[in-house]
């Protein structure tokens, strides 16, 4: 079918240069083929077709429902991001077709950049870059948020915790990924002043 | 030399003694002295210059409300300018210099301006210097004026950003602000205590009077101790709130290393946090207030309060022979205190009649001299004597010789922070003292900051403020007269009320006689309170000078605004991260490694870091971008498009939607097809343009220009969500998950091709203006053919992490074509030569679609959209508006500058403009210079010889079509 020049099929890589960290009590991990989707419906359709395309009820706002392979996290009435095994995302935004025009269904595996945030460190990397009040009280394993990090934004929400100490998984675009890294990262903290 | 030490000191460890130079001298302190409290027991009078009369000034505070002891701190990269030697903390190695003074702050030359003084009062520049031209004294005013020398390098100090969130923030740390917070934290809160000075204590650290049984010392430890034993309450120090704003946002200011040798420093100098909490609880306590008499500003002139710091907390008396000058007890309790610290108090001169300290004092054989009030200091660098007279006027009776003059003229509570929070003021006539009154926000003031100035009842009012309860208010203990000066007074204009910007009581009353009556119109016609101070000593006295002259009430008058930041704050501390490459965050393209190894040449584009030409060998930007355009034109051109924006819009009511947002139709386009679309804002002015295609019946993919994606996204929701809310639509930014390779120039076909796709590319299935969806190199694409070049082109879209590849393979698959990756440099001289409108470039602030040409497809539309009935308001119906025309340069000269003005017809100088050049570039196409221009009425005068002018340089051009290369078309229906 294709009148090929012979070159080698295109290949797929992620931005250059973008590497995690494990330092002072937080660990940035990348989560490489993540998959990540968003479907919208139109304003109200949700009750009606959001256990036909996910299989279960709708779950509260601000919180994220969990399938087998993929989270479905509320961002907004009417919207919901989809996190996971990246076949499964796709086939999920395949199904939503059924819905035709009450439903716009994106892969933005390609558009988004995941990463985990974890460690006893956590809540203080993301205290330096995000208004977001992560302590315990405020955001419980499943809660979701949208939130500035640094001079981007990022979709956050808290995984279980793993060895007693907090997980966060931070979405943002892929374009403000090292930037996020970076600002993750920062310079060596300090214990400031506490007395 | 005045100043001493003697052996008290709470706050200082004479085990560890500081070494630190000073104006190029050595000198000794002990740790926990402040530069300020070193200085003075060094026995230095002079730290520094005023700022216009260049006046000799000594220290007058002994906190953050130092007007005068400003000092340049260190230097190289490390220097600081202005910072308040009462804020310095001294650490071995230290080096500071005085400002605003040459050669030394002890012999300045421009001291002379003080022998003129009567000729440079306030505001004197804005009545002189006029004549022939400002510019030839500016240079010399602005060498004379201004303080400290701002750094010439880099800051070489990392900065944090912190985020905080605390169901009550308490802010100081003094009797009122402890006891707050531990009653706070009894009730549960989540608690933050925060205190600026590094000592935590407040006015404890200076005081005598015992609290609830114990000794000020005892108390406050004991205090400390239990709030750190606290799991819910947090401490910092060396951490000045500075700003107070919406929904309780607390802005703080941690100093980290600042108090340790330069060598010893790592890590974030600074930390910038900003705390939300429910309630704040303001414990900031009060400033003293001068008083305003002849010489009141010679060295050796002194806040009585900030004498007692001095002596209780560092062990540093600032003279031997006292006078205190006041009108309420606050005064008598320094002078005991500097008495029992080894000075002699030659007197204390009161206001007032009669008050029970004055059998205090004379039981210390302190002589007390009530119904005085200070008249004239004299002495040069230092205080020698002080007359005194009657508060109510007159001349001096009896004249004290001393060399040190302490004033208590009252108390001012700290409101800064009750202000900027919303709160409101009521002047105290008692106190002679704006207090807090009316709160927006939840964050009462207690203790001093709320005009409670007995200890015992602050704390209790404190308590019951953090539980929740009103905090109830006795009748406070009021302040005795002041003098004041009649106007015209010669006496005046030497007594003092901003200390840092020379603002005298002879200058508010120059203000006041010109008709400068409001406090805003005084602070700038003489700039009281301006100054890195913020006024913190010299606004209410200012304000009640002018109540004096006015005879209206100080509260009738009001306060200047109180604004952020409460004290000064570096900048770095803003800046926290986003310094660098992080000051602005640039997107990176999916091939940018790639076209780095082409040869290019980046730099920032609506927020993107794209190639604006490649080199190739040793080419100059010209040359290249000459050869990129002629690739393009007679072969093949590769350029990356993956910043145009890319939204899709999908829903029963899509059409419908943007035939409202576009002044293009969108309802007749058919599926397949794309068309141009202009977007205007409400106000009727050209915006953003793009091509968006028909990819389903409701389903549209809308492109805008690169920096406006996701702005266009948002006005998309708003309108949705705000406006029409019956319409259906949904919406979606995917321009980051979409790479474009924009494959351009007559073998663009025979390129794509190449590469492999499914999409039948002949003309006839793939024309021009058409969208496909297919294959390309095995991953799924879409595919626009348009034309930004004026040559075939097609924008090829994979999933983002496939660009840099299909990168790689258009340029393999181009090579025996000659293919030339191109920059955003060539592409603007193509899209000139082609006459194409660039948002940005050829319209401005007031363009509308008719000045570009678009008013015959306006007039064509039936429906409503954006901005349209804006643009028919009567200016947008001008017959003389500027159009957008080409130029043809007609002089034989090269490129005609962009921002040259069009002259009027017959013009002999360059006055008035009918517009000026948008674009211009020279073409390597036409080989010929090229411009686009706005041009009043310009489409009407078409074949019209025009002159333009730029920076002296006058052309000859004639306004033309501006499609200069192919206006047919014919290029693009290949």
């Amino acid at each position: 079918m294709f009148d090929h020049d012979g070159s080698a099929p295109l290949v797929r890589r992620g931005p250059s240069g973008l590497a995690g960290f494990n330092e002072a009590g937080a660990a940035l991990t990348l989560e490489d083929g993540l998959g990540v989707g968003k479907v919208q419906f139109l304003r109200g359709a949700t009750a009606a077709y959001f256990s036909d395309l996910f299989g279960q009820p709708v779950p509260v706002d601000r919180q994220s429902l969990s399938l087998d392979t993929v989270e479905v996290s509320w961002l907004a009435p009417d919207e919901w991001l989809l996190t996971g095994d990246e076949a499964e995302v796709l086939a999920m935004i395949g199904r939503a077709a059924m819905f035709g025009d009450s439903c716009l269904a994106t892969n933005l595996s390609h558009a988004r950049k995941a990463f985990r945030l974890s460690g006893a460190g956590a809540r203080d990397r993301l205290a330096a870059v995000t208004p977001l009040d992560v302590t315990d009280a405020a955001m419980t394993v499943g809660d979701v948020a949208r939130a500035p990090l640094s001079d981007t934004g990022m979709f956050i929400t808290r995984l279980p915790d793993s060895e007693g100490q907090p997980v966060f998984r931070i979405v943002v675009d892929q374009t403000m990924a090292a930037y996020a890294v970076r600002m993750l990262r920062g310079p060596a903290l300090t214990p400031g002043a506490y007395s | 030399m005045t100043g001493w030490r003697n052996n008290a000191g709470t706050t200082i460890d004479r085990a560890r003694r500081v070494n630190f130079t000073w104006a190029g001298r050595s000198y000794e302190g002990f740790e926990g002295d402040t530069l300020a409290s070193a200085l003075l027991a060094n026995g230095v009078s002079i730290v520094g210059r005023s700022f216009k009369y260049h006046r000799p000034r000594g220290l007058i505070a002994a906190g953050l409300e130092e007007p005068n002891g400003i000092v340049q701190l260190e230097a190289g990269a490390a220097t600081i300018p202005n910072m308040k030697a009462t804020q310095v903390e001294l650490y071995e190695g230290l080096v500071a210099s005085p400002v605003n003074s040459w050669p030394s702050a002890t012999f300045d030359i421009l001291a002379v301006n003080s022998l003129v003084k009567r000729f440079i009062p306030a505001a004197f520049y804005y009545k002189t210097f006029l004549w022939p031209n400002w510019h030839l004294f500016e240079r010399w005013i602005r060498k004379a004026a201004g303080l400290g020398v701002a750094p010439q390098h880099p800051d070489p100090d990392p900065y944090e950003h912190r985020f905080e969130h605390m169901d009550t923030l308490v802010v100081g740390s003094g009797a009122a602000g402890l006891a707050a917070a531990e009653a706070a934290a009894a009730n549960g809160a989540q608690v933050l205590l925060v205190e600026a000075d590094a000592v935590l204590g407040g006015g404890l650290l200076a005081s005598t009077e015992p609290v609830e049984d114990r000794s000020p010392a005892e108390w406050r430890d004991a205090a400390l101790s239990r709030l750190r034993a606290l799991p819910n309450v947090k401490i910092l120090a060396r951490t000045m709130a500075f700003g107070f704003y919406d929904h309780g946002l607390v802005a703080l200011c941690e100093r980290l290393s600042d108090h340790l040798p330069l060598l010893q420093r790592s890590g974030p100098r600074q930390r910038l946090w900003k705390v939300r909490c429910r309630r704040a609880i303001l414990a900031i306590g009060a400033f003293e207030r001068p008083i305003a008499f002849s010489g009141n500003d010679i060295p050796g002139v002194m806040l009585a309060s900030a004498a007692q710091t001095y002596a209780l907390r560092y062990g540093v008396v600032p003279g031997k022979r006292i006078v205190v000058a006041a009108n309420n007890d606050s005064g008598y309790e320094a002078a005991f205190a500097l008495q029992d610290a080894g000075a002699a108090i030659v007197a204390i001169v009161d206001t007032r009649p009669e008050t029970p300290m004055a059998a205090k004092a004379a039981s210390r054989s302190i002589r007390v001299i009530l119904t005085s009030a200070p008249v004239a200091a004299r002495g040069g660098r230092r205080v020698k004597s002080l007359s005194i007279g009657d508060p109510a006027g007159g001349s001096a009776r009896e004249t004290l010789r001393c060399d040190t003059i302490l004033t208590a003229g009252g108390w001012n509570p700290a409101v800064h922070l009750h202000s900027q929070s919303g709160g409101s003021l009521a002047f105290d006539e008692a106190l002679q003292a704006f207090l807090p009154s009316q709160s927006v926000q939840e964050a009462p003031c207690v203790g001093a900051a709320a005009g409670v100035f007995d200890m015992e009842a602050a704390i209790s009012g404190a308590r019951a403020v953090a539980r929740g309860d009103k905090l109830t208010r006795s009748v406070p203990v009021g302040v005795g007269p002041t003098r004041h000066f009649a106007d015209g007074d010669v006496a005046a204009q030497r007594a003092w009320l901003d200390f840092q910007n020379d603002v005298t009581v002879a200058d508010v009353q120059l203000a006041s006689r010109e008709s400068f009556r409001s406090v805003e119109h005084l602070k700038r016609y003489t700039t009281l309170g301006m100054a890195s101070d913020q006024g913190k000593t010299s606004n209410v006295a200012g304000i009640d000078v002018l109540s004096h002259l006015l005879g209206k009430p100080p509260q009738a008058i009001g306060t200047t605004k109180f604004r952020p930041p409460f004290d000064p704050v570096t900048i770095g501390g803003f800046a926290g991260r986003a310094v660098g490459q992080d000051l602005m965050p640039f997107a990176r393209l999916a091939a940018h490694d790639e076209q780095m190894a082409a040869g290019a040449q980046m730099e920032q584009y609506g927020g993107w870091l794209r190639a604006a030409w490649y080199r190739k060998g040793d080419e100059a930007e010209e040359a290249a971008v000459r050869r990129e355009v002629l690739a393009v034109r007679n072969s093949v051109g590769l350029f990356d498009a993956s910043p145009l924006g890319k939204i899709e819009v999908k829903g029963p009511d899509a059409a419908e939607f943007l035939q409202r947002m576009y002044v293009n139709g969108v309802r007749n386009l058919k599926v397949g097809r794309c068309r141009y679309g202009l977007m205007l804002n409400e106000h009727g002015v050209v915006y953003d343009d793009g091509v968006f295609a028909r990819i389903g019946e409701n389903h549209f993919l809308v492109g805008t220009t690169s920096g406006h994606a996701t702005a266009i996204t948002d006005i998309f929701n708003e309108w949705l969500q705000c406006e029409w809310r019956d319409l259906n639509v949904l919406v979606e930014n995917v321009t980051t998950g979409w790479a474009v390779m924009n494959v351009a120039g007559p073998k663009a076909r025979d390129v794509l091709k190449a590469v492999g796709t499914d999409i039948d590319l002949s003309s006839a299935a793939f024309p021009h203006m058409t969208y496909r969806e297919g294959r390309v190199a095995g991953v799924e694409a879409r595919v626009e053919r348009v034309s930004f070049s004026g040559e075939l082109s097609y924008e090829v879209a994979v999933p983002w992490s496939y660009g840099a590849s299909l990168w790689n393979c258009f340029m393999r698959a181009g090579r025996k074509f000659g293919i030339a990756p191109f920059g955003i440099e060539a592409l603007m001289v193509m899209r000139v030569e082609k006459g194409f409108l660039h948002i940005g470039s050829d319209t401005d602030g007031t363009t509308y679609p008719q000045d570009v040409g678009f008013g015959p497809a306006i007039a064509k539309k039936p429906d409503d959209f954006v901005g349209r009935r804006s643009t028919t308001r009567p200016d947008g119906l001008r017959s003389d508006r500027r159009q957008l025309v080409g130029l043809e340069v007609i002089d034989g000269g090269g490129v005609i500058p962009i921002g040259a003005h069009l002259l009027p017809r017959g013009s002999t100088e360059p006055r008035g403009t009918e517009g000026w050049v948008t674009s211009s570039v020279m073409s390597p196409t036409l080989q010929k210079p090229l411009a686009m221009a706005l041009v009043a009425a310009g489409s009407a005068r078409m074949g019209e010889d025009v002159r333009t002018w730029h920076l002296g340089q006058t052309r000859r051009a004639r306004i033309v079509d501006p499609r200069a290369y192919d206006p047919e078309g014919a290029r693009l229906d290949v």
